[in-house]
Order: C-alpha cells, then sequence, then structure tokens
C-alpha cells in the first residue's frame, strides 16, 4: 500500500460514477506499479524458479511398466490425490468410500449457503465459512500426511 | 513414492497463503471498522 490513489471527488465525471456505485476502479490502490512491478515478477519469478528446481533436483524417471495383473504392495498416486486416497483405504466399506470422495465436493458447494444471511465477504465477518475452510484445510493435510504412512498410522500418524 | 521437495513446496505454500490471505483482510477488517 505503497502509493494509494485518494477519490478526486470536484471530478464531476468521478461523482456521477459514484453516484451510480460505479467508478471504484479510478482510487484506491493502482495496478501499477504496486502489483505490476512489485509482485508479479515474484510470484513468476519463484513459479520458474520452483519448476526448474523440481525439474534439476528430483527429476522424475521412467519407472517400471505397469502390469494390470499384479499390483505392488506400496502404492501411492500422485500428490493431489493423498487426502482422497487415503480416505477411500482407512474406509472399510467400499460403498462408504465412494460416497466419502462424493461428499467433498457436495459439501465445498454448500459451504457459501450455510451462512448466506451474512452479507459480508470478510473471512473475519464470516466466522462460520472460515472455520470450516481452516478446519477443512487441517484436516485435508492430516489425511494427506497420512497417506504416506503405514495403513496403521493412517489416521494417528503415528503421534498417539 | 514421497518427492521431498515437492512436499516442501505444498506444505510450504499452503499456510504462507492462507496467512496473506487472512492477514489482508484483516487490515481491510480494522479500515472498515475505523470508517463506520
Amino acid at each position: 500500500m505503497s502509493i494509494l490513489k485518494k477519490p478526486d471527488l470536484s471530478d464531476a465525471q468521478l461523482r456521477a460514477k459514484l453516484a451510480k456505485g460505479m467508478g471504484h476502479n479510478m482510487y484506491g490502490e493502482p495496478a501499477w506499479p504496486n502489483d505490476l512491478l512489485y509482485t508479479f515478477p515474484v510470484v513468476i519469478l519463484g513459479t520458474i524458479t520452483c519448476c526448474i528446481g523440481l525439474a534439476l533436483m528430483e527429476p522424475s524417471a521412467i519407472g517400471e511398466a505397469a502390469n494390470p495383473f499384479a499390483t505392488p504392495l506400496e502404492i501411492l498416486p500422485e500428490w493431489y490425490f493423498y487426502p482422497t486416497f487415503n480416505l477411500l483405504r482407512v474406509i472399510p466399506n467400499k460403498l462408504l468410500g465412494v460416497l466419502s470422495m462424493a461428499s467433498v465436493p457436495l459439501g465445498l458447494i454448500f459451504v457459501p449457503f450455510i451462512e448466506n444471511r451474512n452479507r459480508y465477504q470478510n473471512p473475519w465477518r464470516r466466522p462460520i465459512a472460515t472455520t470450516v475452510f481452516l478446519v477443512g484445510t487441517v484436516v485435508t493435510i492430516w489425511l494427506g500426511i497420512g497417506a504416506t504412512k503405514s495403513i496403521q498410522d493412517a489416521i494417528s500418524l503415528g503421534l498417539f | 513414492m514421497v518427492e521431498i521437495l515437492l512436499s516442501g513446496i505444498v506444505l510450504g505454500l499452503i499456510p504462507i497463503t492462507i496467512l496473506g490471505l487472512l492477514m489482508a483482510a484483516y487490515f481491510q477488517y480494522q479500515r472498515s471498522k475505523a470508517a463506520s
């Protein structure tokens, strides 16, 4: 917030726009240089650095050819599937497991609606949605870490 | 197979992103409270 443009209320055009509930892009924090110069290059260079770092220091080799008739003892999907994978292998009933997978997007769809009497967008003014988001994030990370452990430590992570 | 670098990127970006969201939102929350 280094450079903030104050609304010029002597400008008749701005006043006319504000009266219609518009013109909020004519004052406030400008995109240049705050975002375009100071934030975007950091994000772009950081992303490129992460990709090059992964490619150089952890190159993904071509593994053994898959054999559909011999499933390996230890299997692990891509990292973004860890939480659902853990859910599937921990829940003994197959139907319940599939239902639990389906309930993840269904539950996410309902999050905006459980607090729809609230007219604010700020997370500090939406306690229920924010709590659901933070608890969901923690549970997802917990389940994801559990997927990398043996089935005995899948839920407890070996902590208890 | 767990890739250490990838896990570090993922597990590091999640908290820093949420912290940034909550801090930016808190500053706006303070500002709107002072304005009203």
